[in-house]
């Protein structure tokens, strides 16, 4: 999920704030991705990249920014597709 | 009158213009910027979340500065915001509502379609499944409700594109539009209108059109429509003039708005003027108002001040009825040209900017974004790589100007 995370953030947050999101999770798991850094105008390039890193498209027709607006809420979404997948 | 403070939130190109002529005016400007200055200016400037809710709004800038006799907001998406700040402190010269039809493409068009006013034809929705696509033939135009830089904007063919562009269209008004925490946003579906295409920028003193500066925009084409070249034509015939002066006008008088700066977009066909959209703010953020300088020989930045304040004395009131003779035929080709480019994500590198610099035609170059900065696929958001501007003297590139310019556009290069 480190990668994933990676895959996700890069260039997007302040590299102490990448730091946390890979070494110490907890601490920032809860945090609004807004204020780890991430510009209001790249909440798109985020979505985007989850998009990639699921292989998925989204139905934005059913599809609310609020679940996705902390790393935990990223990490759940994750294991959410990843769990549809296996079954 | 007392020395008079005026709040500009902007960014950091046009801002300290407007600043500088209040303070050609004896007014004291205060500059806020939704991002981090980057450099000193001739005025104080702050940082400042524009989208915080009124009273926030209000506590953070009466601390900061106090109560100022005028605001101005060159921000499209703040727009309504800092509407309701003024109103709320007794500054406000339009109601609320003129600054939520002008956001809001479904508002204005709702309103021009009952009040007669020409306009393509459109519909309004929310969903594909909402949509009654027996009223139209393809091509159409699809836009999201709130847009701004002709994000999202799109010439659509057939039905499969048209689902797509509205999954995009969904995407940016979940994703892009949430802070400024706008209800229910869509999209429309309008007619397209294939003909020459111009900007109409005014500014408005308690009902009247003081000054109007006409661009001319060519015929775009798509598949999208990314603001792109606008130029001062001096050979714009009478009748035109007169079309767009009027329609514009008539479109923006609509919508209750009583002086501040507009800016409205008109498509022609077959010498008919159809209106696109209007925003109450100055074109491109207030670049305009740089090239109008240059074209008319009067400042439209002071003209924007003057009419922003909420008292006037006699001095001002001499100084608008001076600049309302102005009647802003343009004498030669000024341009304002947003540059496109490929590609999106963090920017690494920006090459080749040393090539336009020097060029022909060129008297400035603007790069909005830095290393570092995120860059939105272009037309799926609202923001400017940059710019260039400056004057086509001769007349030998009447017919290739497009062609030059694209050369300039060319020359940079975004390393992701």
């Amino acid at each position: 999920m480190n990668n994933k995370f990676f895959e996700i953030f890069n260039g997007l947050v302040p590299q102490e704030n990448m730091n946390l999101l890979l070494n110490d999770f907890e601490k920032v798991a809860d945090t609004k991705i807004i204020d780890l850094g991430v510009d209001s105008l790249a909440i798109m390039e985020v979505v985007l990249r989850i998009e990639e890193c699921l292989d998925i498209e989204i139905n934005y027709e059913n599809f609310k920014v609020e679940q996705i607006e902390t790393p935990r809420q990223i990490l759940e979404m994750f294991s959410t597709y990843i769990e549809k997948r296996r079954n | 009158m007392k020395n008079r403070k005026i709040a500009i939130f902007s960014e950091d190109i046009n801002g300290p213009r407007i600043a500088r002529a209040a303070q050609e005016l004896g007014i004291t400007p205060y500059l806020f910027y939704l991002t981090e200055p980057n450099k000193k200016e001739i005025c104080p400037i702050y940082k400042i979340d524009a989208n915080l809710s009124t009273n926030i709004l209000e506590n953070e800038i009466e601390s900061l500065i106090g109560k100022p006799d005028a605001a101005i907001s060159c921000i499209e998406q703040t727009n309504v915001n800092i509407a309701r700040y003024m109103e709320n402190i007794g500054i406000g010269l339009n109601s609320i509502a003129s600054y939520e039809i002008l956001r809001d493409k479904a508002r204005m068009k709702s309103l021009w379609l009952k009040e007669g006013i020409s306009t393509p034809f459109a519909c309004i929705a929310r969903s594909f499944s909402e949509l009654d696509l027996s009223l139209f033939n393809f091509p159409v135009i699809v836009k999201p409700t709130h847009g701004a830089a002709s994000a999202g904007v799109r010439i659509i063919q057939n039905e499969e594109e048209l689902k797509k562009q509205i999954s995009k269209i969904t995407r940016f008004n979940i994703t892009t539009l949430n802070a400024e925490k706008v209800e229910n946003p869509g999209f429309l579906i309008e007619e397209y209108i294939d003909g020459e295409e111009y900007s109409v920028d005014t500014v408005w003193f308690k009902g009247k059109p003081i000054l109007n500066g006409i661009m001319s925009k060519g015929n775009p084409q798509g598949p999208t429509f990314p603001d792109r070249l606008y130029l001062t034509e001096p050979s714009l015939t009478k009748e035109i003039k007169k079309e767009l002066l009027e329609l514009s006008h008539k479109a923006v008088k609509s919508a209750g708005v009583i002086s501040g700066a507009t800016h409205t977009e008109i498509r022609m066909r077959n010498n008919r003027g159809y209106v696109i959209e209007s925003a109450l703010r100055p074109g491109a953020g207030g670049c305009f108002y740089d090239i109008f300088e240059k074209a008319f020989g009067v400042s439209f930045y002071k003209a924007l001040v003057l009419v922003s304040l909420n008292k006037h004395t006699e001095k001002d009131i001499e100084l608008i009825d001076k600049m309302n003779l102005n009647t802003c035929d343009a004498t030669s080709r000024y341009f304002w040209y947003n540059m496109g480019y490929h590609g999106h994500g963090v920017i690494k590198n920006i090459e080749g900017q040393d090539k336009i610099i020097n060029a022909k035609f060129i008297d400035e170059l603007c790069i909005r974004k830095k290393v570092g900065d995120y860059l939105p696929a272009e037309c799926d958001s609202y923001s400017y790589l940059g710019w260039i501007t400056g004057n086509f003297t001769d007349e030998n590139t009447f017919n290739n100007y497009y062609s030059y310019l694209q050369v300039m556009e060319n020359y940079i290069k975004i390393i992701y």
